[in-house]
């Protein structure tokens, strides 16, 4: 998966961040419910359903994944998602649904978006769990 | 606070009462601050015309009304305002005065039922409304300014923006099918807030952080709410979540820059600052109209359309001393 060609243009700092390989330890200071595991790698992912006068033409390319925990995922993308949007994030070995929830713009060909999970589904195993 | 027989009273603008029509409840008037109100019209009469002029002529902007009336005179708004509309002999002050009632009571009772379907409907009626009585060239911002109400209610302030919204959409050229959609989008525009406790919105200090945020929220509620519907387009619901977007990408809540924000969202920005500054907030004052001119166009360029604040600057100017 990591091998596949994303559009999104990372500044400096996110490149920094995706070019070491593997797992990172969130920080401490995280004020979060469910703590955040750092991942960096990449994920083909499919808009599944837009808000019905969103038009949306680019519906399945490669992110990058930045974070997850139990409920949340962070990906980096090349476009902009919008709030409500349905994804389907898939990994190697893993499927994970999620509704997107907010965007921000991180510069050209780079939007950071965080989405609410609604279920993983483990493609080896064949099991589905919901949130 | 005025009062009669221990009721309170509140004001009503008397350019919202057509002559010789029965308003049916008791409207005092009052000769100044201090001085015990009395009896302007019975609730059986007819509104007298000489009457009316006379306060028109002696420059007296209020009448009042029993608060446990209102709902009665908001009654006698909505079924006189279609009339009024199209009565080419009401004058232009009268039908942006009955508007701007009939506006704010609309939405107020559709923003307190806290239903979105109830909240789409009424704006989508009202627009058609607000379109139709702005559309009127004589109407000037001098003259529609003076009749608006600047209180910090969310639903004032909509319905204060959806003005200004047609009125700078009609100066930029759009059609009038666009200002209707506009006006439904301005009406929304801050849907959003409804979610935010009223003591962070009244609160008269300076917001902490975690306020702020949650002031900084509300377009992305607003378009939360929204998102689903069929009955609004993709600009409407850029005005709902762009309309704190700021050219320069400071905006929030996405930071969008230049052309990625719509052109309908930009036009919001400019009149929902203008309206924000020129209303009386809990921690402000209102600001004189120059000076608010005067902040636009500093960001103008930067933050906000340069061609879209200069004609909001020449519209403001144009109605100067003929209200």
């Amino acid at each position: 998966m990591n091998v596949l060609e994303s559009k999104t243009i990372l500044p400096a700092s996110l490149a920094a961040f995706f070019a070491e390989p593997g797992y990172c330890e969130s920080t401490f200071f995280e004020s979060r419910k469910n703590s955040r595991l750092r991942i960096r790698c990449k994920a083909a992912i499919s808009i599944e359903a837009s808000p019905p006068s969103i038009p949306r033409s680019e519906r399945q390319f490669i992110v990058y994944v930045k974070d997850i925990s139990k409920r949340g995922i962070g990906i980096v993308s090349h476009i902009q998602i919008f709030p409500a949007e349905e994804l389907l994030i898939c990994f190697q070995h893993r499927e994970v649904r999620a509704t997107a929830v907010r965007c921000r713009r991180i510069g050209d060909f780079c939007w950071e978006c965080g989405a609410q999970i609604t279920s993983f589904k483990n493609l080896e195993e064949d099991n589905e769990y919901n949130t | 606070m005025l009062a009669i027989d221990n009721r309170q009273l509140v004001a009503i603008s008397p350019a919202t009462l057509l002559s010789e029509s029965i308003v049916g409840i008791d409207i005092y008037a009052s000769s100044g601050e201090g001085s015990e109100p009395i009896l302007f019209c019975s609730k059986e009469n007819p509104v007298n015309c000489y009457r009316l002029k006379k306060l028109a002529d002696e420059k007296i902007f209020k009448l009042f009304v029993s608060a446990q009336c209102y709902d009665a005179y908001q009654s006698y708004l909505r079924e006189h305002w279609d009339q009024i509309a199209e009565d080419p002999g009401v004058s232009s002050k009268t039908r942006t005065s009955v508007l701007n009632e009939v506006v704010r009571d609309v939405l107020s009772n559709a923003f307190r039922s806290g239903c979105t379907d109830k909240i789409v409907q009424a704006t989508q009626s009202l627009s058609e409304g607000i379109v139709k009585i702005l559309g009127d060239e004589r109407i000037v911002l001098s003259g529609l300014y003076d009749v608006l109400h600047h209180d910090y209610a969310t639903f004032t302030h909509s319905a204060n923006v959806a003005s200004y919204v047609v009125l700078l959409a009609r100066g930029l050229g759009f059609s009038v099918e666009d200002q209707n959609q506009m006006a439904a989008g301005a009406l929304l525009h801050d849907i959003g807030k409804l979610s935010i406790d009223d003591r962070i919105l009244r609160k008269p200090g300076r917001l902490d952080e975690f306020e702020f945020k949650k002031i900084q929220k509300h377009p992305l509620v607003g378009f939360q709410a929204l998102a689903h519907r069929e009955d609004l387009s993709y600009a409407q619901l850029m005005m709902v979540y762009q309309h704190h977007e700021k050219l320069d990408g400071t905006g929030y809540p996405v930071g969008v820059i230049g052309e990625e924000i719509h052109p309908w969202a930009k036009l919001c920005a400019v009149v929902d600052i203008f309206e924000a500054i020129t209303s009386t907030r809990p921690y402000r004052s209102m600001m004189e109209l120059s000076t608010a001119l005067g902040i636009l166009t500093k960001a103008a360029g930067k933050e906000l359309d340069a061609e879209m604040v200069r004609c909001w600057s020449a519209i403001t100017q144009e109605g100067q001393g003929r209200s």
